[in-house]
């Protein structure tokens, strides 16, 4: 299926509900850059909104459409099934609206992730609720495993393999001439780790208008946390400019890194960026803001 | 400084509220002042290092352990109780510092689960699709114990417990006790259960003694209060208690301090202030002394 | 040079004045982000800045913030900066350091939290842009 040609791009807003690696982190020194772990609303034209991963983000997410309920229709897009990026499903309000239809793609190992929380964990079920038991209407759509899924008209997704010990995707959304590209808990590495190079996520973000990237280290840990899936803030740097990007969001906070050292590192790569001669522009990954592509 | 008596002793339980959010951790400006780590809960006597549940609060009781060490003897030791194995009272246990040095030795305490062991459940957190480390790879000496003695003796201090009815799964409350005082933390249970029509008589007498018993004249009672009474309705067999119905039971036990504990998700700060007030006047109108307060995060109390 | 405020044994700190919190806070100086209040939202009101990072309070003359009542301990207590908080903490007192009505060892300090010493009550604000609007 083709999808329409846009001449302009059309709405492209990203909204970041969480944007904390690894584990929740509330407290004063997480205010500003925000404490809530992976979750980010990706808004488009023909009123298709997509969700990418169900980390404690989602729930406040949640909260925010029940001005829809009951009817609503989306699309969940899951990178991978570590922890902090699928706890937040059974606290997603719109699970138990009749109603609801919530599209799954992703990761292969998804709806195992997503099924977790509901009937294993405890021995006994975490819910009341089993997870064939919710309400809305779940649909694994397992297309972005074969090649490219198409939203609505107009949107075509399509996915990256992660670097990192559970695998998992990136995602590219083209939208007319919009292009959004996050890629989270992902390991850029110079030495080719699970067959792919950096080169690979350059190609995969050429000319994006937005590449959102986990930049949870700082390049000091890489030593030790090497294999772990994620990225250093300087190599992220690097990427997203031979990648040519318009606008690079650093992403995925690690838990101990306080605001004021994320304003440091935004402040480390504008400058950096700038002694290169490039127009990227920089920014860390808030909770709460919106972005327009 | 000039210090008056002194609190660094094995004589005094210090209780440390590390994550008193129930369900899910709530960060935000919203929750700030009570907190939005999931339970934890921390008692010291000296240097006995008990803790009370591993939801995300005990990764800030990690880091404040190490921060504590420089300059004197690294506290290494630690015994953690588990009220149950829900998710957010086991997720926060791999971002406990101590448990990547090798030095450290966690025992584990819980309930043991029919037909499925303690051990499995907590390898199944760090399950290698779940998370990038697992339960083997840990630096630190870990024991997981099922209990099955009615008692622990820690030093001087005597820990016995119980399983509650009335959870999805099951629950323990513990009780710590210390020359006479007692400290009891009895969170994720449903007190509401015992006044369903569908209960007889009989037995709703029967769980409201053996609850009594367990809690009265506790020095400070530590207990789950998540829903308003008007909330309550929708969430009944969720497994958590109504805030009068858990407050007039309090009161009935004569416990001295009731610390109310496992914050609903959404219940903002000034919420929980209004409830506050209201809870005060409930307990002035019966003519009570006990103290009421609603748990917050970096509050430490001296029993 | 350590900040000095005296509260006399002449004013009865033991009742509770209830907090009118919009002007009060509105009425903060701009340095500072936290102060003591006494009686705040009266005529007698008093208003004693924290800048020190450790602040002593207690009967003693040698404390930062000196509350000469009786049933106030010489070094009662401390208040001390940690990262973006200030926290109490009760040195041995004799009559205990209470928060909201609750005895502790230790607390975290939050905006408009009613602090005893004893039978002097004196109150946390903090200055932050949240909490100058209207509660």
């Amino acid at each position: 299926m083709q999808a329409k040609a846009l001449v302009t791009g059309g709405m492209m807003k990203v909204k970041f509900w969480g944007t904390r690696g690894s584990i929740a982190v509330p407290g004063r020194d997480t205010i500003k850059y925000g404490g809530n772990t992976t979750c980010v609303e990706v808004m488009l034209e023909g009123d298709i909104r997509v969700i990418i991963d169900a980390g404690t983000g989602i729930r406040p997410l949640g909260e925010s459409l029940e001005p829809l309920r009951p009817n609503l229709d989306i699309y969940l897009l899951i990178t991978h099934i570590h922890w902090d990026h699928i706890l937040g499903f059974p606290f997603f309000e719109p699970v138990y609206w009749k109603n609801c239809r919530i599209n799954i793609d992703g990761a292969p190992t998804c709806m195992k992730g997503l099924r977790y929380p509901f009937d294993n964990m405890m021995g006994d079920g975490f819910f009341p609720v089993k997870f064939h038991e919710l309400n809305a209407q779940i649909n694994y759509l397992d297309r972005l495993r074969h090649g490219p899924l198409v939203l609505g008209d107009t949107v075509v997704v399509e996915k990256i393999d992660l670097q990192h010990p559970q695998g998992g995707y990136g995602f590219k959304f083209k939208q007319g001439n919009k292009t959004l590209v996050f890629i989270s808990d992902n390991e850029l590495r110079l030495d080719g780790w699970r067959g792919q190079t950096v080169k690979d996520f350059v190609r995969f973000s050429e000319g994006a208008d937005l590449l959102i990237h986990d930049s949870q280290y700082l390049p000091e840990e890489m030593e030790a946390k090497k294999g772990w899936g994620h990225s250093d803030y300087l190599t992220v740097l690097d990427t997203g400019i031979q990648a040519g990007v318009g606008r690079l969001v650093l992403f995925h906070h690690d838990p101990s890194r306080k605001d004021s050292q994320l304003d440091e590192i935004v402040a480390t790569c504008k400058k950096k960026a700038k002694e290169r001669g490039t127009s990227l522009e920089i920014d860390a990954a808030r909770e709460g803001e919106t972005i327009e592509v | 400084m000039p210090q008056e008596g002194s609190v660094k002793d094995r004589q005094t339980m210090e209780v440390t509220f590390w994550g008193t959010r129930g369900s899910i951790s709530t960060p935000g400006r919203g929750t700030e002042k009570y907190g939005g780590n999931t339970p934890c809960v921390s008692v010291t006597v000296g240097d006995i290092q008990i803790i009370l549940d591993a939801g995300t609060g005990i990764r800030n009781l990690g880091l404040e352990v190490d921060g504590e060490s420089i300059g004197k003897e690294k506290i290494s030791r630690f015994h953690l109780f588990l009220s149950h194995t829900h998710w957010d009272h086991i997720q926060g246990l791999p971002f406990f510092q101590p448990l990547y040095e090798p030095h450290a030795h966690l025992t584990v305490y819980g309930s043991r689960k029919k037909g499925r062991f303690l051990s499995s459940i907590l390898k199944g957190q760090m399950d290698v699709d779940y998370f990038p480390i697992g339960l083997s790879e840990l630096a630190a000496t870990l024991d997981i114990q099922e209990i099955s003695s009615r008692v622990i003796r820690l030093g001087p201090v005597m820990v016995d417990w119980e399983e509650q009815s009335f959870h999805p799964g099951g629950s323990v409350r513990y009780r710590l006790s210390l020359n006479g005082k007692k400290i009891v933390y009895a969170t994720d249970v449903e007190l509401d259960r015992l006044y369903e029509p569908t209960i007889s008589k009989r037995e709703r007498e029967a769980h409201l003694k053996r609850y009594i018993k367990f809690v009265e004249n506790a020095d400070i009672l530590i207990a789950d209060g998540q829903y308003t009474e008007e909330e309550y309705p929708k969430k009944a067999g969720w497994g958590h208690t109504s805030i009068p119905v858990l407050i007039d039971l309090a009161l009935q036990a004569q416990v001295r301090q009731l610390a109310i504990f496992h914050h609903d998700p959404r219940r903002l700060d000034a919420e929980i202030d209004d409830l506050w007030r209201m809870g005060l006047e409930r307990i002035k109108a019966k003519g009570s002394h006990m103290t009421l307060f609603w748990a917050r995060e970096g509050m430490t109390l001296a029993i | 040079m350590a900040l000095k405020e005296q509260i006399s044994a002449s004013d009865p700190l033991s009742s509770t004045i209830l907090i009118s919190e919009k002007p009060v806070v509105e009425e903060l100086h701009s340095k500072g982000s936290a102060v003591f209040k006494v009686y705040p939202g009266s005529s007698r009101e008093k208003t004693v800045r924290i800048t020190l990072p450790e602040t002593i309070i207690g009967r003693a003359g040698e404390c930062h913030f000196r509350l000469d009542v009786p049933s106030v301990s010489r070094f009662h207590a401390r208040v001390f900066a940690r990262g973006h908080e200030y926290v109490i903490e009760d040195l041995g007192s004799t009559n205990g350091t209470f928060v909201n009505g609750v005895q502790v060892l230790r607390c975290v300090l939050r905006h408009s939290d009613q602090i005893q010493l004893g039978q002097a009550k004196i109150y946390f604000f903090e200055e932050r842009a949240c909490h100058r609007k209207a509660v």
